[in-house]
């Protein structure tokens, strides 16, 4: 039989797997703010957020409900290279291959996606847009200019990043939509649900509010801190359930494994 | 997971890191816990010794108090017995004999006369209204009236057993002054201090016997009476009863 600990553990492994969504108050707002500024007529929208605050996994939630909707297309992983990059967008739009050899024009792109315009409405979500540079960014600005390409882009916001945002954005757009870290509350139900939804019943149970506290100040809130802070614990549980039994408490996770977790992950200090 | 008992460890070293500061804390602690009892002798025998080299020059405080009325030169000898009584607890002779004819009778139970208490308390509103003051630690306030009582004069030294007990209300400080000022003949404020006595602990036989007696000293036999009929009514108190019965006789 599986070790219960393990089965939790798993649970928290960091994906952007739509069937691991939670739906959170905070995160079905956010939701509907997209859709809703998806039907808006748009050129770009920017979601903004901290490491590990969500976007990927809201994107991701939006391709899947609206791709049998409207043209959405999901770059979710950044191009390294310009030339890639519109290699992609031009299959995208041409709904073909780009021949051995060849690059593509720019201009004849722009142009294409004008004589697109009111026959196709096509949307690209851009995951980890802070890869792109700000030449990059300029010509992804041109080609929304063309309205028939909407570009959702998700960046990271750090100081840098604010600057693309800045320079980039700001006087061009736009619907800005920021995704913050969790609540304690909307930690501790995304923690439940999480394990619920596995119907790790037990487990869940067994962290109590003031474990749930402890680790919303060692994670401040943020979904991937907390789901690596999370596999840990549960990791030195299945240890100890396997070699030491003594050591743990079954109707409660110790506050001292917690400290472990946050020890080995560097929240906190000897 | 491989690294468990490195983990351990280290969990271990954070544990003793933030449970610094406590054991500091309790050090610390126990520190003052066993200094404060080791030097206690020693300033107790100063104490006393600045006591007798007080009584030794009492000719010479008794010229000081010269311009006082005779019945305050009475209160400072109750008063140097006074607070003594109250800090070391070996009251004097006399008092001893009365607290042992008042426990003589078994303890009764609670005087929960509302209506009783609710008139004497009407009685002493306005000096009632000087007695709220809030109350810090006991302890730290004796001391201190401790080591006053030796340097002040009689006078002020009640007035410090009365502060002390506004500070504390330590129902040993109001019964004090009640029984020393019932001694003193003042019997205004030997009822005053019954009352707050009462007020602090329904249960002190003896400070009802003084709120009653003062009551008669005052000339309110009646009330007295009422007073009294209402405690042995309560309590049963044999020591009461004695006392009504005299008090009915005329014979007291």
């Amino acid at each position: 039989m599986k070790n219960r600990y393990e089965a939790a553990k798993n649970v928290f492994i960091d994906s952007v797997d739509i069937d691991d969504y939670i739906e959170l108050d905070s995160a079905g707002a956010a939701y509907k703010r997209l859709q809703h500024s998806l039907d808006k007529p748009l050129k770009m929208i920017l979601l903004f957020g901290k490491p590990g605050t969500g976007k990927s996994i809201l994107l991701n939630r939006i391709f899947t409900k609206l791709k049998f909707q409207k043209e959405i297309y999901y770059f979710d992983t950044p191009s390294v290279t310009e030339k890639e990059f519109f290699h992609k967008l031009f299959k995208v739009l041409t709904t073909q291959d780009l021949p051995r050899n060849t690059e593509v024009n720019f201009s004849a792109l722009v142009n294409f996606c004008k004589e697109l315009r009111g026959k196709r409405e096509i949307i690209i979500l851009l995951d980890e847009a802070q890869m792109y540079g700000p030449q990059m960014m300029e010509k992804i600005r041109l080609l929304s200019d063309s309205r028939s390409v909407k570009f959702v882009v998700s960046l990271h916001k750090t100081e840098d990043e604010d600057l693309i945002a800045k320079e980039h954005f700001q006087s061009r757009i736009w619907e800005v939509i920021e995704l913050k870290n969790a609540t304690k509350e909307d930690q501790t139900a995304y923690i439940h649900k999480k394990l619920l939804k596995k119907n790790l019943f037990e487990i869940a149970n067994s962290i109590k509010e003031k474990d749930m506290k402890l680790i919303h100040t060692f994670t401040k809130g943020n979904y991937r801190e907390c789901n690596k802070l999370l596999f840990t614990i549960f990791e030195i549980c299945e240890y100890y359930d396997k070699n030491e039994p003594i050591k743990i408490n079954y109707g409660q996770i110790p506050k001292r494994i917690i400290e472990m977790a946050a020890l080995k992950l560097g929240y906190i200090h000897v | 997971m491989y690294d468990i008992k490195p983990l351990e460890e280290e969990w271990k070293k954070y544990k003793r890191k933030k449970m610094k500061p406590w054991y500091i804390f309790i050090f610390v602690s126990l520190f003052f816990a066993v200094l404060v009892p080791v030097s206690l002798p020693y300033y107790k025998d100063s104490f006393f010794r600045s006591l007798k080299e007080m009584t030794k020059t009492k000719t010479e405080i008794q010229a000081q108090v010269q311009p006082v009325a005779k019945n305050e030169h009475n209160q400072s000898v109750v008063l140097l017995n006074g607070p003594l009584t109250m800090l070391e607890v070996y009251p004097p002779k006399e008092k001893k004999e009365e607290a042992s004819l008042l426990e003589t009778e078994p303890e009764a139970g609670p005087y929960d006369s509302a209506q009783e208490v609710s008139v004497l308390e009407e009685e002493v509103v306005p000096i009632q209204a000087q007695t709220s003051q809030p109350a810090p630690k006991k302890e730290i306030q004796k001391q201190k009236v401790h080591l006053n009582i030796i340097e002040t004069t009689s006078i002020t030294a009640y007035q410090e057993v009365e502060k002390r007990f506004y500070e504390s209300r330590d129902v040993e400080d109001a019964l004090f002054l009640a029984k020393s000022y019932f001694d003193q003949g003042k019997y205004q404020k030997a009822e005053y201090w019954a009352l707050q006595t009462n007020k602090v602990n329904q249960n002190i036989e003896e400070s009802w016997i003084i709120f009653v007696k003062s009551k008669l000293k005052l000339g309110r036999k009646n009330e007295a009476i009422r007073i009294l009929t209402a405690y042995v009514q309560r309590t049963d108190s044999k020591q009461g009863k004695k006392l009504l019965e005299q008090i009915k006789n005329g014979s007291l």
